[in-house]
């Protein structure tokens, strides 16, 4: 029997009454368990497998398969309930970035949520979405201008990241890493910040998830 | 299935099979219990499953259950238009009704936010409700589930309507009718503390 810490990040119904979940642990990388009759009414694990809470697992690792979750308890949030919205997409985004094999997870993830809940209110998904990315090692990746769509042209400047074709111009590069820093209540630079994060993650295959409608 | 069983009974246990809580036992007991009943019986159960799909539409106001164009509630004149309850699933609608205590309207949004599950706000029945808050609704009820999911959900659709300077309440979570504090989870006790609400006092006319 094993016991950590995890964050949830994957919920898939399986059979009918059971979850797969796919979590984050804090000293076994990424794991996926069967929840068995989690889905059920009378089940002492319902409540508990819920995405952004600080969560205490323990689970019977599968010999060939999937391990089974024996007890999870649900501790408290990450982030307050008004930034629910942005943390679940971060949660989708981290989920996508970190698959499984991979070991930083629940440390990049429990950062960017944690820099969501203190970002100013606009730009907390861009700031915790830029936190994820920097612990991914991908946030040097955006390899393109989303100004004049130049490639490989863009250097880390005093304020963020310009572009060596136009960055002389405006000062759209602090604006947009002020928004990373999740430093501004402007719509125009969280929008830059966006549009910036969207051209990273479409470096790495991947689609931004998508916070309104 | 057994071997040597007719295909036509073999075809019904597997059907019947797919159904949620059935499984193969009691797809084949009920497949039985159908070929003892006769002919006229199940012709009476084919025509109830196909009236479901055929007659059950959804209505294009709220999106909840409907025979015509639009329900039964939204076609009630003495139904509050202007008081709108946001649901999850039409199931929803059917579950408020039976506590027979509103007299508003309601909006179905056919799921609720879900990133981790792929579901974004573009896959809710949003335009719909943007049409009838810009036609004037005095309240909006945000009925979701008190789940992650719910709750995000609920600060969502909130963030989008408070500009336009509609009421938005939330369903009340606490201690359930009948619940003893010795059975609740520490969740819902938690929040029943939290929300607590002020005593509003008895008749002091008690002397
Ligand atoms: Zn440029
Ligand atoms: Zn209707």
């Amino acid at each position: 029997m094993l016991e950590d810490e995890a964050l949830l990040v994957r919920r898939v119904a399986w059979r009918e009454s059971s979850w797969v979940v796919h979590l984050f642990t804090r000293a076994h990388g990424r794991i996926a368990l069967v929840a068995k009759g989690a889905r059920r009414l009378k089940s002492p694990l319902r409540g508990h497998l819920e995405p952004l809470h600080r969560l205490h697992i323990r689970w019977r690792p599968g010999r060939i398969g999937m391990g089974v979750l024996a007890a999870a308890e649900r501790h408290e949030a990450l982030l307050p309930e008004a930034r629910w919205p942005e943390g679940l997409a971060i949660t989708a985004a981290a989920a996508m970035l970190f698959p499984e094999g991979t070991e930083e997870g629940f440390a990049a993830l429990e950062a960017a949520l944690f820099t969501c809940a203190k970002a100013q209110a606009p730009s907390a998904y861009v700031a915790g979405l830029w936190t994820l990315c920097s612990k991914a090692g991908i946030a040097a990746a955006a390899d393109a201008c989303w100004r004049c769509g130049a490639r490989h042209d863009l250097v880390l400047a005093e304020h963020g990241l310009a572009c060596t074709r136009c960055g002389t111009g405006p000062s759209w590069p602090e604006a947009a890493s002020r928004a990373l820093a999740g430093q501004t209540a402007e719509a125009k630079a969280v929008e830059l910040a966006l549009a910036l994060l969207a051209s990273i993650f479409a470096a790495q295959n991947l689609r931004l998830p998508k916070l309104g409608g | 299935m057994i071997p040597g069983s007719p295909k036509a009974l073999a075809r019904a246990v597997e059907a019947f099979a797919t159904l949620p809580g059935i499984g193969p036992k009691s797809a084949l007991r009920l497949a039985l219990a159908i070929l003892e009943r006769g002919e006229e019986g199940a012709r009476a159960l084919a025509q109830a499953i196909t009236g479901l799909v055929e007659e059950v539409r959804f209505c294009r106001r709220c999106g909840g259950f409907s025979e015509g164009e639009l329900c039964a509630i939204c076609t009630n004149p003495h139904r509050d238009a202007a008081l709108v309850c946001v649901v999850e699933q039409p199931v929803d609608v059917l579950v408020m009704e039976r506590a027979q205590a509103f007299s508003g309207t309601y909006h179905v949004l056919h799921g609720r936010l879900d990133p981790l599950g792929g579901v974004d706000a573009s896959k809710l029945r949003l335009a719909e409700l943007d049409a009838r808050v810009a036609r004037g609704v005095r309240e909006l009820i945000l009925a979701t589930s008190a789940t992650v999911d719910g709750e995000a959900t609920a600060h969502f659709l909130a963030r989008r309507y408070a500009p336009s300077g509609v009421r938005i309440t939330r369903l009340a979570r606490g201690v359930p009718e009948g619940g003893e504090l010795e059975y609740l989870d520490e969740f819902t006790l938690r929040r029943a503390l939290s929300e607590r609400v002020a005593w509003t006092s008895d008749e002091t006319a008690a002397s």
